[in-house]
């Protein structure tokens, strides 16, 4: 790439990031983005549409147009070849011996009846006279009253042939004998022996005939063809009557450009209908005369208005397909910033909500704290005073009395025990629990040792299982074993031998640890209470407790993902199963 | 400052009911003849720095064990350690936290100052009555103290 091309690639690159920036600001698109993309999206293709359009209407215009201008080429053509005609007809006429001996004569009644049969011959020819070179008309046929002998010096076609001592085609006219023709004359000499001009032969055209030539060349080009004479008299016109008015069309600029020889084809002001006219032009040469294909401006170019209509169409979908993607682009856009901004507000109410789940579990935390001291200390003095009444002033009780202190100071410790293990179970939904692999069976294992020894003087055996190892907590599932295990224990009391059984079974992929003794167990119907906090389905004089423990049980498990539940018959004992994290828990 | 001082025991509580209680079995293992009671931290303090602060002066005690609680007004437990283990004169005297509170916190926080031992005052009485006995028996009689 050279310098140039690098040069223009970076302003590219500025003009781009300039843009840019004009679009977006920190926060997105900003609020005049949409208006600017939408222009931008549409003007390559507005301005496209226009170039194209311009374009095609300028070929279609300049081809419209040439064709005229062909049209009026072939028209001059034709004209020409015809007046050529003429004149070669009139010198052959003037130039037959027999006649010109005569017109040298002058016999020229005679001479004149050797032409005759030429208009029969050549139907245009209406008529033939002779006269002589002052003009005077001596002889014509066919012979016209009151003609003869009246002097036509004046005439174009006088002057015009003896201008040119040869042949002339001259400018319409309305001739003077009667029936008064608008015609046209092709003038000759008639020359003697020695090249002498001695008379001369004119040939009269009625401008029918012109009208008739005119028509046959125009096919399929619309548009009118105007023949004018070397005067700018209209000859030839389609919409007039040759024989009417004979009409000067100098007015007409396109006239003017012919009379002084030019072609070409423009839009004019015709001065007949003061309407814009297309007009192609052409001068018939040699002879002076022009040919105009006139067309109102309107009617000039339908099949360049059917398509440029046909573009405007074509482009009107595309522009309104632009529109459209345009709008999609922008509404994606919009979408995309209102996406935004929603999750930036839920991130926002996200970090709010944090913030006060934060907030409340640290008074929650403070809450517990002053419970677990300022509660505990109004019950150890209950405790500590009745103890002491019943020590040291036992004298004055009775029995009955010493007995309903004893029942003062159990439920004193009884509610100890109830806030400490209430202060467990609200700290286990606030930990956050910590996942790492723990070797339940060891746990399991550790779990006995240490509470078994609190169960002295009782015959229990204990069958553990190779625990499979699982995610989870550790101290959370300590706690859960020792809940159970302490359940366990307790309600097999009755028991002379307790057996406990400690195992898992495996289950449609997960691990189901289940702990089983052959204690009181439970009633059934009453399983769904179970796991309730304070719940109990057992008289606190035949099992003492909480009713806690299985709670928190449930809550450890709950929150490693597990389900917990039991199954049991009264007094044949109980089992009770758990799972740890679902299906990806325990590996 | 006294060679042998007539306090044995500085027990800052200010719980009356405990403080009756804790008597009552300081007594029943005849621990009792010298206790004395500081209501609070800035009592506690004084009774062990004397009225002029830290510096040597009169007024100041150095009792066997002093038995702590925690949650104390005017001079919080847990800074009445820091001023008793940070000073050279007083670091030596075994302190034993006696607090209702299990929280890990104050655990820790206590163990981190220095203290020597930590006890969960008991709510069953005999299970308080028990937990001084053994407190008495060890800091007062087993334990060695460091002679000023």
């Amino acid at each position: 790439m050279n310098l140039a091309m690098s040069g223009r690639v970076l302003r590219l690159k500025q003009l781009a990031t300039r843009v840019l920036e004009l679009l977006y600001d920190d926060d997105g698109p900003k609020r005049l983005a949409p208006v600017a993309l939408f222009l931008l999206i549409l003007s390559p293709v507005l301005a496209l549409s226009a170039l194209t359009y311009k374009r095609t209407d300028r070929h279609l215009t300049a081809f419209a147009l040439s064709q005229r201008q062909s049209l009026a080429h072939v028209a001059a053509v034709t004209v020409k070849e015809r007046f050529g005609r003429l004149v070669d007809i009139a010198e052959s006429l003037a130039s037959r011996v027999r006649f010109r001996k005569l017109v040298a004569e002058g016999e020229w009644a005679d001479a004149i009846e050797i032409l005759a049969s030429v208009p029969k011959d050549f139907p245009f020819v209406e008529r033939l006279f002779l006269a002589d070179l002052a003009g005077t008309l001596w002889a014509d046929t066919p012979a016209l009253p009151d003609i003869r002998g009246k002097n036509f010096s004046d005439r174009d076609w006088y002057r015009g042939v003896s201008r040119n001592r040869g042949p002339y085609v001259s400018e319409v006219y309305r001739r003077a004998a009667r029936p008064q023709y608008n015609v046209f004359a092709v003038a000759t000499p008639v020359k003697d022996g020695s090249g002498a001009p001695v008379a001369i032969l004119v040939l009269q055209v009625k401008l029918d005939f012109l009208l008739q030539w005119i028509n046959a060349t125009n096919s399929k080009t619309p548009g009118w063809i105007v023949l004018v004479d070397q005067r700018g008299t209209i000859a030839a016109h389609p919409r007039l009557s040759p024989q009417g008015e004979l009409i000067d069309y100098r007015a007409s600029v396109p006239v003017q450009k012919l009379l002084t020889g030019e072609s070409g084809v423009g839009v004019f002001v015709s001065p007949m209908t003061n309407g814009e006219q297309v007009v192609a032009f052409e001068p018939v040469s040699e002879y002076g005369w022009g040919v105009l294909v006139e067309q109102p401006y309107g009617e000039a170019f339908p099949a360049r208005d059917k398509a440029l209509n046909s573009l405007i169409i074509a482009y009107a979908v595309i522009g309104l397909f632009t529109c459209v993607l345009a709008y999609l682009i922008l509404h994606f856009m919009a979408e995309q910033k209102r996406v935004q901004n929603e999750i930036r507000k839920l991130n926002g109410q996200l970090t709010q909500k944090s913030a006060e789940t934060e907030a409340a579990n640290k008074e929650l935390e403070a809450f517990s704290y002053s419970v677990s001291h300022d509660l505990r200390a109004p019950l150890r003095a209950i405790d500590g005073f009745s103890r002491i009444l019943l020590d040291e002033h036992a004298a004055s009780l009775s029995k009955e009395g010493q007995r309903l202190l004893k029942v003062a100071r159990e439920n004193a410790v009884n509610m100890g025990q109830l806030i400490d293990e209430l202060l467990t179970f609200s700290r286990l939904s606030r930990q956050p629990l910590g996942k790492t692999r723990v070797e339940t069976a060891e746990l399991a294992r550790q779990v006995f040792q240490d509470l078994r020894a609190q169960e002295n003087g009782r015959q229990i055996e204990v069958s553990l299982a190779e625990l499979p190892p699982c995610q989870g907590d550790p101290r959370l599932l300590r706690q859960v074993f020792v809940n159970l295990v302490a359940n366990a224990f307790k309600y097999t009391r009755k028991r002379p031998v307790a057996r406990i059984e400690v195992g898992f079974e495996k289950k449609e992929g997960e691990i189901v640890y289940f702990i089983k003794d052959n204690g009181v167990g439970f009633d059934m119907r009453y399983a769904d209470k179970l796991f309730r906090v304070f719940q109990r389905l057992h008289r606190a004089e035949d099992y003492e407790g909480t009713g806690v423990g299985l709670a928190i049980v449930q809550r450890v498990i709950q929150r490693h993902g597990g389900r917990v539940w039991a199954e049991a018959d009264v007094d044949r004992g109980a089992t009770f199963y758990f799972t740890v994290g679902g299906k990806h828990g325990c590996s | 400052m006294a060679v042998a001082d007539p306090v044995e025991i500085l027990l800052v509580e200010d719980n009356p009911n405990d403080v009756e209680l804790t008597l009552h079995a300081l007594k029943k293992n005849n621990l009792t003849n010298r206790i004395e009671i500081a209501r609070d931290g800035a009592e506690a303090l004084e009774f062990v720095f004397g009225n002029g602060g830290c510096s040597e002066g009169r007024g100041e005690h150095r009792p066997k064990v002093i038995l702590l609680d925690l949650k104390l007004p005017k001079v919080d437990g847990l800074e009445v350690l820091t001023q008793l283990k940070s000073n050279p004169k007083t670091r030596s005297i075994p302190v034993v936290v006696l607090t209702s509170s299990r929280e890990e916190c104050d655990i820790v926080k206590s163990y981190e100052l220095g203290v020597n031992s930590y006890i969960v005052k008991p709510v069953d009485f005999e299970q308080f009555v028990t937990a001084v006995r053994q407190l008495g028996l060890y800091w007062l009689l087993m334990n060695q103290a460091a002679t000023p």
